[in-house]
């Protein structure tokens, strides 16, 4: 599963989740059977050759639209703010759908 | 005309929308988008890397294009009667998600075409990868389209995964 996630800063640790347009840099997150696999950080989306299955937002006014064309998943973190915050609440099925 | 059977398939319905996915837009590309803007309705090319001479630009065509071979091209869900793979499904690296990707952007009843040029892809691989992602009434059809195998199935409401 790879998510992406509009991010501050190409941090790991310190990077948190902001609104797509404010996004410095994006972050591709590769979860595999409950766990991390990878990170990788793009400050171009275009750049990203990956088939990405959901992106990770702040909230549901988001301009997601051409996410959605493309049939990502759209998950709202209304809460969660760094990559790890935001998996684990992937994991355990805490992130919203996005409220239409 | 040229292209006639494969116009007469994919109908003459008011404000037909079709989407041709393609490595090469070219003379069938204009050829569907003549047809398409005498119904009224919406040509969508999305172009993975290639050659391509797209159609002269109109209110009825739209162009779009794709950089890599492992990006999905953009469909809202059930927006599209017809939907076209032109010698995309050889090369891109994920084959199956791209099939999937089409099943969603495809109306209820609506038609795929995957084109592939002789020799790119065995007939019998295509109709089995078209079956395996739900898609029904999986036929092959030889000279729809000169040096191209032309594969057609339907999305069939509650046959499939229904979505």
């Amino acid at each position: 599963m790879l998510l992406l996630i509009p991010m501050d800063r190409d941090d790991t640790q310190e990077g948190r989740l902001v609104k797509i347009y404010d996004a410095k840099t994006w972050a591709v997150v590769d979860v595999e059977e409950g766990k991390i696999v990878e990170i990788n950080f793009h400050e171009n989306r275009d750049e990203i050759e990956e088939w990405l299955d959901a992106i990770v937002v702040e909230n549901d006014y988001e301009p997601v639209m051409e996410f959605m064309e493309m049939q990502m998943m759209v998950l709202v973190a209304h809460t969660q703010r760094t990559i790890d915050e935001i998996v684990e609440a992937y994991l355990f099925r805490e992130l919203h759908q996005l409220a239409i | 005309m040229a292209y006639r059977q494969l116009l007469e398939l994919i109908g003459d319905a008011p404000g037909l929308k079709v989407l041709e996915v393609t490595t090469h837009a070219d003379a069938l590309s204009a050829a569907l988008a003549e047809h398409v803007g005498k119904c009224g309705g919406e040509l969508t090319i999305a172009a993975y890397p290639g050659a391509h001479t797209p159609p002269e630009p109109s209110e009825h065509l739209k162009y779009s294009e794709i950089k890599h071979f492992k990006a999905p091209f953009k469909a809202a869900a059930r927006d599209y009667e017809v939907i076209i793979l032109n010698d995309i499904l050889h090369l891109h690296a994920f084959r199956e998600k791209l099939l999937k990707h089409a099943y969603q952007g495809l109306e209820n009843s609506a038609i795929l075409i995957v084109l592939q040029r002789k020799g790119t892809l065995p007939r019998t691989e295509v109709e089995t990868m078209v079956e395996a992602c739900e898609y029904r009434a999986v036929n092959t059809i030889e000279g729809l389209v000169e040096g191209s195998s032309a594969t057609v199935a339907k999305k069939l409401h509650m046959w499939g995964n229904g979505m």
